[in-house]
C-alpha cells in the first residue's frame, strides 16, 4: 500500500512533467511550422489543456516535497504537542477543501459530458476529455492530503514538514545575517 | 452584513488562516470560498470548478512553467558560473559588486519575460546558488532579486500592460514604448540603491575582491558570456525577427536551454529529468495560487469589495493628486491580499472614468499601474515574487518581504518621480506620434 | 429585491458594453429597483470562454458572448461569420430574422433565454499594402482567430497565422502577420494606425453579439419584472443597431483620421470575394445540415 501510493504521487508527478514537455513541443511545432506555412491548429487550447493537466496532476507530488509554501514564523515557535494539534489542524482542513475540490471537478467532467459542451476554437474538442486530467490529478491530490493526515496523526508530524520550510536552520541565517550586517 | 464588514473579516480570516501554518493557495481559496457563500450564491462548487479550470487552462499562462523550467536548466549547467566569471572583471570596482547581477540579469530578462514571478524565478535558480557560495549576503541577494524580478512586468513584452492596453482601449505599442525609460529608470534606482547599501556596509566592502583586473582581463572574460548572451539574442531575435510571439518565446528559451545544456555536455537523463521535476514542483505551487487567486478575484467581483472601495474615493472630490495619493494607498493595501493583476481587473472599469474625468492622462496612468502592481508582487501576505523567492531559498515569505521592503519603497520613488515628471513617460510615445 | 450578476467579456467602451449597461439601468427604472442587474465588464467577473456555461448552470444569471464562439456547438451561431453573405445592415437584419428561432431554441433546449443580439461593424481587411485586387492578398500573412478565418485566409492564398488579440500589435510591428480581418471598431480601440496603414473595406460580414439569462433565474422572477426586462432587451436591440450603424461611420471616419488610407474594394475585387463567400457558404450549410440549409434558403427566398 504505502509502495503504491509513493508510485502513485511520483508517477502523477512524472506525467504533469511530461505535460510540460508537451506544451514546449507543441508550441515549438507550431513555431517551426509557421516558417513553412503549416499551421498547428488551436495550439492556444491545447498547450492550455496540457497546463492544466500538469499544474493539477503535479499536486500531490509537489505537496509530498513539500513545495506548497507555507507562513511558518508562529508555527515554529510551537512546542511540538502543539505543533502536532496544529498540523493535523491544517490537514483536516486541508483534507476537506482538498474533497471539496476533487468532488466539483468530477462534477464538471460529468456536466461537460452531459452538456455536449464543446471548445471554442479551430479544433472541436469535447471539454469533458482535456477535464479529467484535472479531476484525476485533484483525487490524487486528495488521496495525499488523507494519506498525511493520517500519517500525520501516526507519528506526529507530516512527512514534508521541514521540507517546505528550513525554519530549523532560518533562524541561524536570520542571525547570522543580521550579525554579519552589524559587525 | 455590508461590503466592508465582509471585506475586514475575510482579510482577517486569512490572515489568521496564514498564521496558523495553512498553505497559501488553500488558505487564498477557503477566503474565497467563505465569501462566495456570504455573497449568497448556492452553486459556490460549480463557480469553483469553472474558474479552475478556466484559469488553470489559461494559454497565456504557459510560458509560466516554461520560464520556470528553462532556469532549472541553465541552473545544471556551467552558464551561471560563466555569466559571474564574466561580470567579475567589469563588477569588481562596483560597491555591491556580483549583487548588480541580479539587477542588470533580471533587467535583461524582462526584456523577454512578461511576467514578474518567472523572472524573479528564472533568474534567481541561476544566480542565488553562486552569490551564496561566493560570500554574498543572502538577505541582500534574495531583496535584489525580488525588487528587480518586478522589471518583468514593466519592462516590454509585459502582460499586466497588455491587460491595461485593452481595458482602457490605450495603445499596447504605445504602453510599451512609455515603460522603456521608467523601466531603465528603475533599474538604476535599484543599482544606486545596492551600491550605497554595499558602502554603508561594512560586510559587503569585504566581499570585493583584491584581485586587479586589467582592460584586457575585462575583454578576455567577455567570452564567458558568450553562451548566455547567445541564448538571450536567440530568444530575443525570435520575438524581433517575427517568429515567435511573447508567450511563444518560453518555449524557444527552454528549446535554447537544451541546446546550450547539451553543447556544455552537461545534459543528460538525470539532469533533465531533475529540472523537469523541480521545474514542476515550482510550478504547480504557483499555478494552484493562481487558481485559488482567480477564485478570490470571482469571490471579490461578486462581493464588490474593491468597487465599493474606488466609489468611496470616487465620493471625496479629490484633486488629481490627492486622487493619485488615495488610489495608490488603496492599491497598496489590496495588492497585500489580491494579486496585482486582478485588482487591476476588478477596479480598471470604475477607476478608468474617474481618472479621465481627473484630466490624468490613461497612458500615463498604465504606467503608474504597473509601479503600483510590481509592489504588490513584493508586499505580504499575498506577493508572487516572495512566493518564488521562499520556494528558492527556503526562507519566510516574511523574511523576504522585509528583505525586500527598500525595494518596495524605491518603486514608491519612482511612482513620485513619474507624477513629478511625468515627461519620464510621455516623451517617447510622444516622438513616436511626431514621426 | 432582485440582485442579478451580467458577465461580458468585452471592456466599457464597445458599444455592446454601453448598451448593455444603459439596457440594466432600463429595467432598474422601470421595475423601481426590483431587478438590479450588475454589468462585469471585462471578463472581470467571468472569461469569455466560461460565460455561456456559467449562465447555464446559474453560476452568473446573465451574460454576453460573441455568438460565433459557440459555433462548435451548433454551426447556426456562426452563420453570421460566412463572408460576403450577408454584409450590409439590411441583408444583416434579413439573415438574423431567419436564423433568431434556431438561435432561440438552442439556447431554450440548455435552459437559456435568448434577450437581445447585436452586431458589430462589417468587417474589413487591415493590410500593410494597398489591396486592389484579389492577387495583392495572395501570400499575406494574415492573422486567423476562429475556424472561419483561417478557411477564408486559405481561400485568399493568404498564409493564416495564428495570433491571440493582445498579441497583435506586436505580431503586425515583427512583421509576424501583416494583415487581418476585424472591424473598424476594433480597429480603434487597439488603435490599429499605430501599425498598419491600410484599411479595405470590403463588408466581409457583420457578426453579432447575443446577450441571455438562465431561464430559472428569469422564471423566478414575478411577471411585471419579466415583462419589464423583455421590454427592455427588445429596445435593447433596437438601440443597439443603431450604436453599430452610428459605430461603423465613426470608427470609420477615426481611422482615416489618423491618416489610414481607407478604400472601397474595386468592383474586380469584390466579385473575386463573393465567389470565396459562395464557396464557404456550400461548405458551411455542408456541416449545418437541414436546418442550416432551410435557413439559407428562407434568407434567399426573402
Ligand atoms: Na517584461
Ligand atoms: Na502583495
Amino acid at each position: 500500500m504505502r509502495k503504491f501510493l509513493d508510485n502513485l504521487y511520483l508517477g502523477s508527478g512524472l506525467i504533469a512533467g511530461l505535460f510540460v514537455v508537451a506544451i514546449a513541443v507543441l508550441i515549438m511545432a507550431q513555431v517551426i511550422g509557421r516558417w513553412f506555412n503549416i499551421i498547428v491548429p488551436s495550439t492556444e487550447d491545447f498547450s492550455g489543456y496540457f497546463l492544466a493537466a500538469s499544474s493539477f496532476l503535479g499536486l500531490a507530488y509537489t505537496l509530498k516535497v513539500g513545495g506548497h509554501i507555507r507562513v511558518n514564523i508562529l508555527i515554529h515557535n510551537f512546542s511540538p504537542k502543539a505543533r502536532k494539534v496544529q498540523e493535523i489542524a491544517v490537514l483536516v482542513v486541508g483534507l476537506a477543501l482538498a474533497t471539496f475540490m476533487s468532488y466539483w471537478l468530477i462534477f464538471m467532467v460529468w456536466e461537460s459530458w452531459v452538456f455536449d459542451e464543446k471548445s471554442l476554437g479551430y479544433v472541436r474538442v469535447d471539454l469533458w476529455i482535456p477535464q479529467v486530467p484535472v479531476a484525476v490529478g485533484a483525487v490524487i491530490f486528495n488521496i495525499a492530503v488523507l494519506d498525511e493526515l493520517v500519517h500525520t496523526i501516526r507519528n506526529g508530524k507530516p512527512t514534508y514538514q521541514g521540507l517546505d520550510d528550513e525554519m530549523e536552520d532560518l533562524n541561524q541565517l536570520t542571525d547570522s545575517a543580521t550579525t554579519v550586517e552589524q559587525k | 452584513m455590508d461590503t466592508i464588514t465582509i471585506g475586514i473579516l475575510l482579510a482577517a480570516l486569512m490572515l489568521g488562516l496564514l498564521a496558523l501554518g495553512f498553505w497559501v493557495s488553500l488558505s487564498l481559496m477557503l477566503v474565497a470560498l467563505v465569501g462566495i457563500i456570504l455573497y449568497g450564491s448556492d452553486v459556490y462548487g460549480l463557480i469553483f470548478a469553472s474558474s479552475a479550470w478556466s484559469s488553470a487552462s489559461k494559454w497565456s499562462l504557459t510560458a509560466l512553467p516554461l520560464f520556470i523550467w528553462m532556469g532549472e536548466i541553465l541552473f545544471r549547467t556551467r552558464l551561471s558560473e560563466d555569466l559571474f566569471k564574466g561580470l567579475t572583471p567589469w563588477l569588481s570596482k562596483l560597491p555591491g559588486s556580483l549583487l548588480h547581477v541580479n539587477i542588470l540579469s533580471c533587467g535583461l530578462f524582462a526584456a523577454v519575460s512578461g511576467s514578474s514571478a518567472a523572472t524573479a524565478a528564472t533568474i534567481g535558480r541561476m544566480t542565488l546558488p553562486e552569490l551564496k557560495r561566493r560570500g554574498y549576503s543572502e538577505r541582500m541577494s534574495i531583496a535584489t532579486l525580488a525588487g528587480s524580478g518586478t522589471l518583468g512586468l514593466l519592462i516590454p513584452p509585459s502582460i499586466i500592460l497588455i491587460v491595461y492596453g485593452v481595458a482602457a482601449e490605450v495603445s499596447i505599442a504605445r504602453l510599451f514604448i512609455a515603460a522603456a525609460i521608467p523601466g531603465l529608470m528603475l533599474l538604476g534606482l535599484f543599482m544606486l540603491y545596492t551600491i550605497a547599501w554595499s558602502m554603508i556596509n561594512k560586510d559587503a566592502r569585504k566581499i570585493k575582491s583584491d584581485d586587479q583586473f586589467t582592460w584586457r582581463d575585462r575583454f578576455v572574460a567577455l567570452r564567458y558570456l558568450l553562451p548566455i548572451l547567445g541564448l538571450i539574442t536567440f530568444v530575443l531575435g525570435s520575438i524581433y525577427g517575427g517568429y515567435a510571439t511573447t508567450t511563444e518565446a518560453a518555449a524557444v528559451g527552454v528549446f535554447g536551454s537544451l541546446i546550450l545544456a547539451a553543447l556544455s555536455g552537461s545534459l543528460n537523463r538525470k539532469a533533465f529529468l531533475d529540472s523537469l521535476m523541480g521545474a514542476v514542483k515550482t510550478s504547480c505551487m504557483i499555478a494552484l495560487i493562481l487558481i485559488a487567486a482567480h477564485f478570490l478575484t470571482v469571490a471579490m467581483a461578486f462581493l464588490g469589495i474593491p468597487r465599493t472601495l474606488v466609489s468611496m474615493i470616487d465620493g471625496l472630490g479629490l484633486s488629481p493628486i490627492m486622487l493619485l495619493v488615495y488610489l495608490t494607498i488603496l492599491f497598496i493595501i489590496l495588492g497585500c491580499f489580491l494579486d496585482g493583476i486582478s485588482v487591476v481587473l476588478l477596479t480598471t472599469s470604475i477607476i478608468l472614468p474617474m481618472v479621465s474625468a481627473a484630466g490624468i492622462d490613461l497612458l500615463w496612468f498604465g504606467i503608474y499601474i504597473v509601479l503600483v502592481v510590481e509592489m504588490a508582487q513584493i508586499t505580504p501576505p499575498v506577493g508572487f515574487n516572495l512566493f518564488v523567492l521562499q520556494a528558492l531559498t527556503g526562507k519566510n515569505i516574511l523574511y523576504v518581504a522585509r528583505a525586500a521592503l527598500p525595494f518596495f519603497l524605491i518603486i514608491g520613488l519612482g511612482i513620485v518621480l513619474i507624477t513629478v515628471f511625468p515627461e519620464i513617460v510621455t516623451a517617447l510615445p510622444a516622438e513616436m506620434s511626431r514621426n | 429585491q432582485t440582485r442579478w450578476d451580467l458577465a461580458t467579456g468585452y471592456g466599457d467602451g464597445v458599444h455592446h458594453t454601453i448598451n448593455i449597461k444603459q439596457f440594466a439601468e432600463d429595467i432598474s427604472n422601470a421595475t423601481n429597483g426590483a431587478l438590479s442587474i450588475t454589468v462585469h465588464s471585462g471578463a472581470s467577473l467571468f472569461p469569455q470562454g466560461e460565460i455561456h456555461r456559467a449562465v447555464r448552470t446559474g453560476q452568473a444569471q446573465a451574460g454576453e458572448l460573441f455568438m460565433a464562439n459557440m459555433g462548435n456547438s451548433n454551426p447556426v451561431f456562426e452563420i453570421d461569420n460566412i463572408p460576403f453573405l450577408a454584409s450590409d445592415w439590411d441583408s444583416a437584419r434579413a439573415l438574423w430574422e431567419v436564423s433568431r428561432p434556431a438561435v432561440e431554441a438552442h439556447l431554450a433546449s440548455e435552459g437559456i433565454r435568448f434577450l437581445f443580439a447585436v452586431p458589430w461593424p462589417a468587417q474589413g481587411i487591415y493590410s500593410q499594402t494597398p489591396i486592389n485586387t484579389i492577387e495583392d492578398i495572395s501570400g499575406l500573412r494574415m492573422r486567423a482567430y476562429s475556424p472561419m478565418t483561417t478557411e477564408l485566409s486559405m481561400l485568399l492564398n493568404a498564409s493564416p497565422t495564428t495570433v491571440q488579440t493582445p498579441e497583435i500589435p506586436t505580431a503586425f510591428s515583427t512583421g509576424m502577420i501583416n494583415s487581418m480581418v476585424t472591424s473598424p471598431s476594433t480597429g480603434v480601440s487597439s488603435q490599429a494606425w499605430d501599425f498598419v496603414n491600410h484599411y479595405t473595406d470590403v463588408q466581409a460580414w457583420i457578426p453579432k453579439n447575443m446577450v441571455f439569462v438562465n431561464e430559472r433565474a428569469f422564471n423566478r422572477l414575478s411577471a411585471d419584472v419579466q415583462a419589464a426586462v423583455l421590454e427592455a432587451a427588445a429596445a435593447a436591440e433596437t438601440r443597439g443597431w443603431e450604436m453599430a450603424i452610428a459605430e461603423a461611420e465613426t470608427a470609420t471616419q477615426r481611422l482615416a483620421d489618423e491618416g489610414m488610407q481607407i478604400s472601397t474594394p474595386t468592383a474586380e475585387l469584390r466579385s473575386a470575394l463573393e465567389a470565396i463567400g459562395q464557396e464557404m457558404g456550400g461548405t458551411w450549410a455542408a456541416k449545418a445540415g437541414a436546418e442550416g440549409i432551410s435557413i439559407l434558403e428562407a434568407y434567399y427566398s426573402r
